[in-house]
C-alpha cells in the first residue's frame, strides 16, 4: 500500500485569475464609461461657457452702437442749437465707425437665426435716420427751415425706432444667454445626480464582487486546510506503520541474527568433535597398525589428516568472523605500532627462516577495541608475511597518511600482489585469490579484516598490481563512544 | 600418593571419550578413568547418590576432566553446584571442551574452575595436552584433601 502525497490546492490558480480579472475589470470599465460620460460634459460646460461670453460680448457691441449713434445725433443737435462747428466732430467720428461697429455687431450675432433681418432693419431705420440728419444740416447751411424739420420729431421718431431694435437685440441676446446658463445648470445637475448614482453602483458592485471573492477564497481555503490536515494525518500515520514495520523487522533480525549465531556457534564447536575423531583415529590407526601399511596407505593417512587440519582452522576462522560481529565493541586507546610490532614477532617466532625486514612507523595510536584491533593486525600483517613468502628481500611496511583530514592507515608489501579485477572479490568470506598450493589460508581472514574496519566505523581498500605487492589501506573512526 | 584415586572424565562423545583414555595412556598416566556422560550423573557419582550410591565409601576423584556441552544439564551447572557444596569446593576441576567462546571462559571461572583447556583438533595437540594436565594436577598441583565420604 503506498500513499502519494500530492497537494493540490483547491483553488485553480487560473481560475482564481479569472475571477480577480472580472472582479477588477467589470467596475473599472463602468468608471472609465463614467469618465468618458463626465468628459463630455465638462466639454458641455466649456461650450457654454464660451456661448455665455460672446453673448457678453455682443451685449457690448450693442451698446457700442447704441453710444456711436447717440454721438452722432447728440452732434448735430448741438450744432444747430451753438452752430459752433466743435459739435459736427463727434458726429463725423461716430460716422466714420459705425459701419465698422455694424460689421462687428452683425458677425456676433451671425449663430442667431434673426440676425439677418435684425441688422436689415437697424440698417435701414439708420439709413432713414441719417437722411432726416441729412436733411437738417442742408436746411441749416441754406437757412431753411431746419427748426421745423427738428420740430417735426422725425429725427427722434427714427432715433427711437433704432433705439428700440438695439433694445430687441440685447434683450434676445440676453435672454439666450440666460436659457444656455438654465440649460447648462440642469445638465451639470443631471450628470452630477447621474455620476452619484453611477459611482454608488459602481462601488456596490466591487464590494459585492469582493464579498464573493472572499467567500469563495475562505471556502476554498477551508477546503485546502482540510486537504492539508488529512494529507498530515495520513503522513502521520504511515510514519507510524513505517515506525511499527520498522520496529517487526528488527526484532525478526534480531532473532534471526541470534539464531544465525547460535547456530553457527553449536556448529563450529559441535562440527570439531568429529573432525578431532578422524584425525585421533587416524594416528591411532598410524600407531597400531603403521607397520603392516604400505607406504601409499601411510601417505594417505597424512592426507587424511592434513585435510581434518585445514577444515579444523577453516571452522576456528569461521567462530572468529562471526566473533568479530556479536563481540561488544570496546573504546580505548590502542598503540597500533605496538600492536604490529608485536604481531611481527610473533610470526617471527613462528618461521624463524624467514628473512623479512619490517618498518613501522611509531606513535601511531587510535580508539578501539584492543582485541579486535589485533586480529585485524594479525590478519593483515599475517597476509603480508604470507604473499612476501616466495621472494628475496621481502619489506613489509605499516604507516599512517592523512588525507583531506582523515587518518589512513596502511600495510604495504613488496609480495606477489594480486589483479585489480578480482580487487571486488577481496573482503568476502571464502574468496581467494590464489591456489590454496601455493598460499595457504582460508580466504576468511580479509572478510574478518573487513568487518572489524567496518565497526570501526572506518572503510578499507587494497591496492595492488601482480608481482607488485599489495597495499592495504583503512581508517578507523577516531571519536568512537 | 594419590595413586589410587581416580579421574573423573564427563563426556558424553564415545569418540572423544576412546581418544581421551587413548592420549592419557600414551601420557603415561596410570591412574583408572571414570567416566559419566551427563551433568547428572556427574553429580550422583560426586555426591554418591542414585546408581552411584555405592561410592559413599570412595574417596572424591583427584580430578575432574568437565565438559560444558552435556545432555540433561550443562557443564556450568555441574561446576555451579559443586562449588556449592563443601565436600567438593576445592575439588580440581578441569573444564575440557571445544568451546573457545569468551563468555563460556568468563562463566567458567566465575564458577570457579580451576583450569580451562580447548581441545585441539589435532590429536598430537591433544595427546601433548592431555600429558601435561596429567603431569600437572596429578603431580605437581597440591589440593586439600577434603570432602572425602566418610
Amino acid at each position: 500500500m503506498s500513499s502519494t502525497l500530492s497537494w493540490t490546492p483547491a483553488t485553480d490558480p487560473r481560475r482564481f485569475r479569472h475571477l480577480l480579472l472580472r472582479s477588477i475589470l467589470l467596475p473599472l470599465t463602468l468608471l472609465l464609461l463614467l469618465a468618458v460620460v463626465l468628459l463630455g460634459v465638462v466639454g458641455n460646460l466649456a461650450q457654454t461657457q464660451e456661448q455665455a461670453r460672446r453673448s457678453q460680448k455682443t451685449l457690448t457691441r450693442v451698446e457700442r452702437v447704441r453710444q456711436l449713434l447717440i454721438d452722432r445725433e447728440t452732434g448735430v443737435r448741438g450744432y444747430l442749437l451753438t452752430q459752433d462747428p466743435i459739435f459736427l466732430e463727434p458726429y463725423q467720428a461716430a460716422g466714420q465707425r459705425l459701419p465698422r461697429a455694424f460689421e462687428e455687431l452683425a458677425q456676433g450675432l451671425s449663430d442667431e437665426p434673426r440676425s439677418g433681418a435684425w441688422m436689415e432693419e437697424l440698417r435701414r431705420r439708420w439709413r432713414e435716420w441719417e437722411r432726416v440728419a441729412s436733411e437738417q444740416l442742408s436746411l441749416f447751411q441754406e437757412k431753411g427751415e431746419w427748426m421745423a424739420l427738428v420740430r417735426s420729431g422725425a429725427g427722434k421718431a427714427r432715433m427711437d425706432a433704432i433705439r428700440m431694435t438695439l433694445d430687441t437685440i440685447a434683450e434676445q441676446e440676453r435672454q439666450r444667454a440666460n436659457l444656455r446658463g438654465i440649460q447648462a445648470e440642469r445638465a451639470g445637475r443631471v450628470t452630477l445626480i447621474i455620476g452619484v448614482l453611477w459611482t454608488l453602483a459602481v462601488g456596490m458592485l466591487l464590494a459585492w464582487f469582493s464579498r464573493r471573492q472572499l467567500l469563495i477564497l475562505a471556502r476554498d481555503y477551508g477546503a485546502s486546510l482540510a486537504q492539508v490536515r488529512a494529507q498530515a494525518d495520513a503522513l502521520r500515520a504511515s510514519e507510524a506503520r513505517l515506525e511499527a514495520r520498522v520496529a517487526q523487522r528488527t526484532s525478526e533480525l534480531t532473532t534471526a541474527n541470534r539464531e544465525l549465531e547460535s547456530f553457527s556457534y553449536s556448529v563450529s564447536h559441535d562440527l570439531r568433535a568429529p573432525l578431532r575423531a578422524i584425525d585421533g583415529f587416524a594416528q591411532a590407526i598410524r600407531e597400531d597398525e603403521g607397520g603392516r601399511l604400505s607406504s601409499d596407505g601411510l601417505q594417505l593417512l597424512t592426507r587424511l589428516q592434513g585435510a581434518t587440519t585445514r577444515m579444523g582452522q577453516l571452522i576456528d576462522d569461521l567462530l572468529q568472523l562471526s566473533r568479530v560481529t556479536r563481540a561488544e565493541l570496546k573504546s580505548e586507546p590502542v598503540d597500533l605500532s605496538e600492536l604490529a610490532s608485536s604481531v611481527v614477532q610473533e610470526l617471527r617466532q613462528h618461521e624463524p627462516g624467514r628473512d623479512v625486514m619490517f618498518s613501522v612507523q611509531p606513535g601511531l595510536t587510535a580508539r578501539g577495541d584492543s582485541r579486535l584491533l589485533r586480529v585485524m593486525m594479525e590478519n593483515l600483517l599475517g597476509n603480508a608475511w604470507k604473499f612476501t613468502s616466495r621472494r628475496s628481500g621481502a619489506h613489509i611496511e605499516f604507516f599512517a597518511e592523512t588525507a583531506n583530514g582523515v587518518t589512513h592507515y596502511a600495510v604495504r608489501d613488496n609480495g606477489v600482489g594480486f589483479d585489480m579485477a578480482y580487487a571486488s572479490k577481496l573482503f568476502s568470506p571464502f574468496q581467494r585469490l590464489h591456489k590454496s598450493t601455493e598460499y595457504p589460508g582460508t580466504g576468511i581472514g580479509l572478510a574478518t579484516v573487513q568487518r572489524i574496519v567496518h565497526r570501526h566505523g572506518g572503510h578499507i581498500e587494497a591496492q595492488a598490481a601482480v608481482g607488485q605487492g599489495a597495499t592495504f589501506r583503512f581508517t578507523l573512526q577516531e571519536a568512537l563512544p | 600418593m594419590s595413586s589410587q584415586r581416580s579421574i573423573l572424565l564427563v563426556e558424553d562423545n564415545p569418540d572423544d571419550v576412546d581418544l581421551t583414555r587413548r592420549a592419557f595412556q600414551r601420557a603415561g598416566l596410570t591412574q583408572p578413568l571414570d567416566v559419566v556422560e551427563d551433568g547428572v550423573e556427574a553429580l550422583d557419582y560426586l555426591f554418591a547418590r542414585g546408581a552411584h550410591a555405592h561410592r559413599a565409601r570412595v574417596p572424591l576423584p583427584s580430578l575432574v576432566l568437565l565438559d560444558l556441552k552435556l545432555p540433561r544439564l550443562n557443564g556450568h551447572e555441574v561446576l555451579r553446584q559443586l562449588r556449592a557444596d563443601a565436600r567438593t569446593r576445592f575439588l580440581p576441576v578441569v573444564i575440557l571442551t571445544s568451546s573457545d567462546e569468551e563468555t563460556d571462559l568468563v562463566e567458567s571461572y566465575s564458577h570457579g574452575c580451576n583450569s580451562y583447556v580447548r581441545k585441539p583438533v589435532s590429536y598430537t595437540e591433544f595427546v601433548e595436552a592431555a600429558r601435561q594436565l596429567g603431569l600437572y594436577w596429578l603431580s605437581l598441583n597440591r589440593a586439600p584433601e577434603s570432602g572425602v565420604h566418610g
